[in-house]
């Protein structure tokens, strides 16, 4: 449609003087406009997602309270499925359901953690530590158990002995790099599916 | 939505599409009216919604018991809806004759509430008086937003009977004639603005957002989390009064400056779209403060400030 063809409305800023309800005798009292001027407004924004838990992929709506001025903290208050969602059309599975309680769980995990092998107690890490740890370990893994050739000399170049567990909720971009990093590195076992 | 029991139905609702097309039920009027009078009840335009709440059930006494109207030639109505195109469309009929009796017979059913206004008296008068030809003036203007020239006075009256009109000729219209079409900014069957959106809380449509047409009343699905103006989804405000009563919130667009109230059943669950509209008008006179502007009328008011 062409856009200047278009109508715009607008309710008189200054009050309704011009409006049916004073040509009807009927206008509040000025006052009223006055009022209007110190009341403020609340911004309840909605924002699409998709639940974070299995490759369904399921579509939500999660309503958050705040301006998303810079200096006030977003509140997410409400999480439902989203309607015009194919997948899901509204619905949602029980832990789809108790979204809004993951978010503000107090044992989410906020960084990395560690338990060392026979230790019973997780110890924070800072995400340097825990990244140089996750390579040393798979380095250290995969030059032992890297396999180059089969039983029959044919080369095979894969390690078996580590697997990779991705996001169910990635996108295809995503997607991509998982299966490239993972795959360069000869590693058979990955997955997006997260079977929580 | 989350924390309801489910209800019959709901979920071979979400095994397929939802209607598109939804005409409003043949009691409307009656249930605006009824909406009308509750929310009058300690409003600071309580007068004004008590006059509509008349005017309503004025409306409904009419769609009861309407006039000889003839109804616009179902071949070229077919043509219309099967090329995508409004099959009522306002802005051509309104220029026809076939929709001035049902001014004259809601004239006739209107019962203007006590006490006596004289104003108001004026107005009904002056409508009573006009020609045909003023009379398809007035509704042309109306539905164009042209508010400089209808009078403030009138166009509420006017505005009733093409409702009625309307209405009257959209019931008897099949609704899966019609195909769905995505993005749909004007009303599918007469082709006017959207008065404002309803989010439904309840049954098959549970969750989803329907515009509510200003002329006809059907509504008609449109994705949530959009700009209803210029299709932007980015960073919408939805924005409302601190502890609204009404359930209604403003869908505003950062982008194009534009905002479409919606009514969440949700919050209010008897709620109904064009008296929500109308009781919250603290609600645009604020967004007028903060720069947004509305994009679709509500034929019973004439805001006084057309931009």
């Amino acid at each position: 449609m062409d856009m200047n063809r278009r109508q715009f409305f607008k309710v008189c800023g200054v009050g309704l003087g011009a409006s049916s309800l004073a040509a009807l005798g009927m206008a509040p009292p000025p006052a009223y406009a006055e009022t209007i001027r110190h009341f403020k407004l609340a911004n309840t924004r909605e924002t699409r997602n998709t639940c974070p838990y299995c490759s369904v992929g399921c579509g939500l709506i999660m309503y958050s309270r705040g301006d998303g001025a810079k200096n006030v903290v977003q509140e997410i208050v409400h999480i439902e499925g989203d309607a015009d969602h194919p997948v899901n059309r509204g619905t949602l599975c029980p832990k789809g359901a108790g979204l809004l309680d993951f978010v503000h769980s107090p044992n989410r995990l906020k960084y990395p953690e560690v338990r060392e092998a026979g230790s019973n107690e997780w110890k924070r890490v800072s995400w340097d530590e825990a990244l140089g740890r996750i390579a040393t370990l798979m380095k250290a893994d995969r030059d032992a158990n890297f396999v180059t050739h089969n039983a029959n000399g044919q080369t095979v170049n894969r390690w078996l002995s580590t697997g990779f567990l991705a996001a169910s909720a990635s996108s295809n971009e995503a997607g991509y790099i998982t299966h490239k990093v993972v795959r360069s590195l000869g590693m058979l076992a990955f997955d997006n599916q997260a079977r929580v | 939505m989350s924390g309801t029991i489910l209800e019959r139905g709901q979920i071979a609702a979400a095994a397929s599409k939802p209607p598109f097309l939804q005409l409003p039920p043949r009691n409307l009027f009656a249930l605006r009216a009824a909406r009308l009078a509750q929310l009058a009840e300690g409003h600071a335009l309580g007068d004004y919604l008590q006059l509509l709440a008349a005017v309503c059930r004025a409306q409904q006494q009419v769609l009861e018991a309407p006039p000889a109207l003839p109804f616009p030639d179902p071949e070229r109505c077919a043509q219309a809806i099967a090329h995508d195109m409004p099959p009522l469309a306002g802005d051509a009929l309104v220029r026809e004759d076939a929709w001035l009796p049902m001014l004259d017979a809601w004239l006739a059913a209107f019962a203007p509430p006590a006490p006596a206004n004289p104003a108001l008296a004026h107005a009904l008068e002056r409508v009573r008086a006009a020609a045909a030809a003023q009379r398809k003036a007035w509704g042309g203007a109306l539905l164009d937003g042209r508010y400089a020239s209808v009078p403030a006075a009138v166009a509420p009256f006017v505005g009733a009977a093409l409702q009625l009109a309307w209405s009257h000729w959209l019931l008897n219209l099949d609704p899966r004639a019609f195909a769905e079409v995505e993005d749909q900014q004007t009303c599918p069957a007469c082709g006017a603005l959207p008065m404002a959106g309803v989010i439904h809380g309840q049954g098959a449509r549970n969750g989803l957002r329907y515009l509510v047409c200003s002329l006809c009343a059907c509504e008609w699905h449109y994705v949530r989390l959009k700009c209803s103006h210029c299709r932007s989804t980015r960073k919408l405000d939805y924005l409302h009064l601190q502890h609204s009563p009404h359930g209604v919130r403003a869908e505003a667009c950062p982008e194009c400056r534009h905002y479409l109230k919606q009514l969440y059943l949700e919050l209010e669950p008897g709620g109904e779209t064009l008296s929500a509209d109308l009781a919250s008008l603290d609600l645009d006179l604020l967004l007028d403060g903060e720069g947004y502007r509305r994009q679709a009328p509500n034929l019973l008011l004439a805001p006084g400030g057309d931009g």
